[in-house]
């Protein structure tokens, strides 16, 4: 039953492909097909496909850290589908649907590669929404060497491991010192940050997400992100004998400080946005490898608050007309909102985010990674200041050089989702223990080695 | 002392294990062409200044890995995982490596193809695939945009005055 999550958003893709302006009907029908199916099905289920046992076979299985992370990728892929203008995508957003789903069911590590590369391949179509075919070919350059690290690293634990199974390679890994897994799971890692878009893998980021389409940003920053977290996390928490190099760390932290420090330089407000995307999903990479259960429970949370405080900037930012917000004062309020709770200003999601991440770090007797989320901030307050007050009062980058000032547009379903998701942010702030308490459960789902081996081992498939 | 180098340089403590690798390496004569075919990929990339040449230089990294790894599976003296009348027993190299490669050359051609069909778009809309001159006209034309939107947004305003 599984495999529907991956079947039936690639057949509608197969079914509308000669019907390209169909597609974009289809896309949220899907999203939610696929959400209705996860909450009926529950977790606990996994497949061998073709019949065929771990080790010698593909095992799709949906565990809990699975079903969460697949409920939220189809919830926000469906959020995005309604609200993006998706234009001739539909098709292409279907695959994406189908490799997303399919990346995180996948316990293999050479299903994984081929979901990520079908996932990729969709997202460079996507990236040159607007004419940005440059953009997009710079990303395809960066994804395509990226891919290339994954199979390697994927094909080395065979030869180590003897299999492709996650399950047995980490098991292998147990019986012996594990050292052979050094190779592999850093040259995955490595593919994975091109995805991750931490600097320099991820030089193809800004460019892409600044288009000034309101789909290019939106999908990438929100379903496919969560996607390349998700794997992340699996691979490093489920070979948990490979200890991350201090180095990656090192990287994830200066890729952050970078792009905060070019947000602040930049003249245009999708750029500055792309950026600042760079450089919060660096620094939550660098807490996610340090593998501590409480600084990774607060990641999740980070992660949430930031996809959801990006989407209201990158959708309001996609419909402006270089442009202010006098006459479209609800507009206006979900971007303050929006850019208050990445700030971290409280009582937003924003606020409890940096501060459990900040205080996990500070426990865990980790010091650099807490300095990047403050100079961090120090720059984002900064920047995202000069902008509201330029979008409140209509002194953009264009209206400097005319004196003029035109409003932001809106639909009215995207204005309805954009304001939801600004109060959003306040929910998250109002309820942040729950929600806390709901992503530790998340992180101890993530560890739980033993309930995700004895789901791919178990004698009888469902 | 090649030890502590490669200690400074990853800064892990798994020393041992990339020890190996390196002696294993320098041991087999299978690995060496399809790493020289990687390196000048990876070069090729870093170093090109025109697209297309970048593109190509993808392909060989592409070439170069699928190679490894089919020299991963290779067992000396054994024969292509062929079942025939003259191999009736299973003295086979590895298959899988081969049977993860043509999916992987599949995949790599999709990502060049649609590589190549990028560039015919950049071409179209720049009129060459040199990096330094795209940026330059890709700074030309948003600069124009910008003041083309500004001028019709002042017509326009102007319309709706009239």
């Amino acid at each position: 039953m599984i495999a529907l999550l991956v079947a039936v958003p690639l057949a509608f893709a197969f079914a509308t492909a000669p019907y390209r302006k169909l597609g974009r009907f289809v896309v949220p029908i899907v999203a939610l097909v696929n959400l209705i199916t996860l909450l009926v099905l529950g977790p606990g289920h996994r497949t061998w496909l073709g019949g065929w046992e771990p080790v010698y076979g593909i095992s799709l299985v949906l565990d809990n850290a699975s079903y969460w992370s697949l409920l939220l990728a189809n919830l926000f892929f469906l959020i995005v589908t309604l609200t993006a203008e998706i234009g001739e995508f539909g098709t292409v957003l279907l695959v994406m649907n189908a490799a997303m789903n399919g990346l995180m069911l996948s316990a293999d590590f050479f299903n994984t590669f081929v979901f990520l590369e079908v996932l990729a391949v969709t997202a460079y179509i996507v990236a040159t929404d607007r004419n940005n075919a440059f953009a997009a070919f710079k990303y395809l350059i960066l994804g395509g060497l990226g891919g290339v690290f994954y199979l390697l690293g994927a094909v080395l634990t065979y030869v180590g491991g003897g299999s492709l199974s996650m399950v047995f390679a980490s098991l292998m890994a147990s019986f012996g010192d594990g050292s052979w897994l050094a190779y592999p799971v850093l040259l995955m890692l490595l593919g994975l940050l091109v995805e991750l878009k931490v600097l320099p893998f991820g030089f193809w980021a800004p460019d892409v997400y600044s288009n000034g389409s309101s789909l290019t940003p939106t999908v990438l920053g929100s379903s496919v992100t969560l996607a390349a977290f998700y794997l992340t996390a699996r691979i490093n928490f489920t070979l948990s004998d490979f200890e991350v190099p201090r180095r990656i760390i090192e990287v994830c932290l200066i890729s952050s400080v970078a792009s905060h420090i070019a947000a602040l330089a930049q003249k245009n407000l999708n750029k500055t946005l792309a950026f600042a995307s760079v450089g919060t999903t660096s620094v939550l990479v660098a807490s996610l490898l340090t593998k501590n259960d409480t600084v990774v429970a607060a990641t999740f949370f980070y992660l949430l608050t930031d996809i959801v405080a990006k989407f209201v900037l990158f959708t309001i930012a996609a419909h402006k007309k270089r442009a202010s917000f006098t006459s479209s004062y609800s507009v206006g309020v979900a971007f303050t909102v929006a850019s208050l709770s990445l700030i971290g200003v409280p009582p937003l999601g924003g606020f409890w985010a940096k501060f459990y991440l900040l205080k996990s770090l500070f426990s865990m007797g980790e010091y650099w990674i807490p300095a990047a989320v403050l100079i961090g901030t120090v720059l984002e307050a900064t920047y995202l200041t000069i902008w509201n007050i330029r979008m409140w009062f209509g002194k953009t980058d264009a209206s400097e050089t005319t004196g003029e000032a035109a409003n932001v547009e809106l639909r009215l379903i995207p204005n309805l989702v954009v304001l939801i998701m600004a109060f959003t942010l306040v929910l998250f702030g109002v309820f942040s223990v729950s929600l806390h308490a709901a992503t530790e459960k998340l992180t101890g789902f993530f560890f739980d080695f033993e309930t995700f081996k004895s789901l791919v081992l178990a004698n009888k498939g469902r | 002392m090649e030890n502590e180098a490669l200690y400074r340089i990853f800064g892990w403590r798994l020393v041992n294990s990339v020890n190996d690798f390196l002696q294993n390496l320098s041991s087999d004569p299978f690995y060496y062409l399809p790493l020289i075919l990687i390196a000048i990929g990876v070069y090729g990339i870093v170093s090109q200044k025109n697209l297309f040449k970048q593109l190509l230089s993808l392909a060989i990294v592409d070439t170069g890995v699928n190679m490894l790894i089919v020299a991963l599976g290779y067992i000396v003296n054994m024969e292509a995982p062929i079942y025939s009348p003259v191999t009736p027993t299973a003295k086979f190299v590895d298959p899988l490596p081969q049977a993860l490669v043509l999916t992987a050359i599949v995949i790599g051609v999709g990502v060049l193809a649609l590589g190549a069909a990028l560039l015919v778009k950049v071409h179209g809309k720049y009129g060459t695939l040199e990096i330094d001159r795209l940026k330059l006209l890709k700074d030309e034309l948003s600069e124009r945009e910008l003041s083309a939107q500004v001028t019709n947004d002042k017509g326009e305003e102007g319309d709706v005055g009239a």
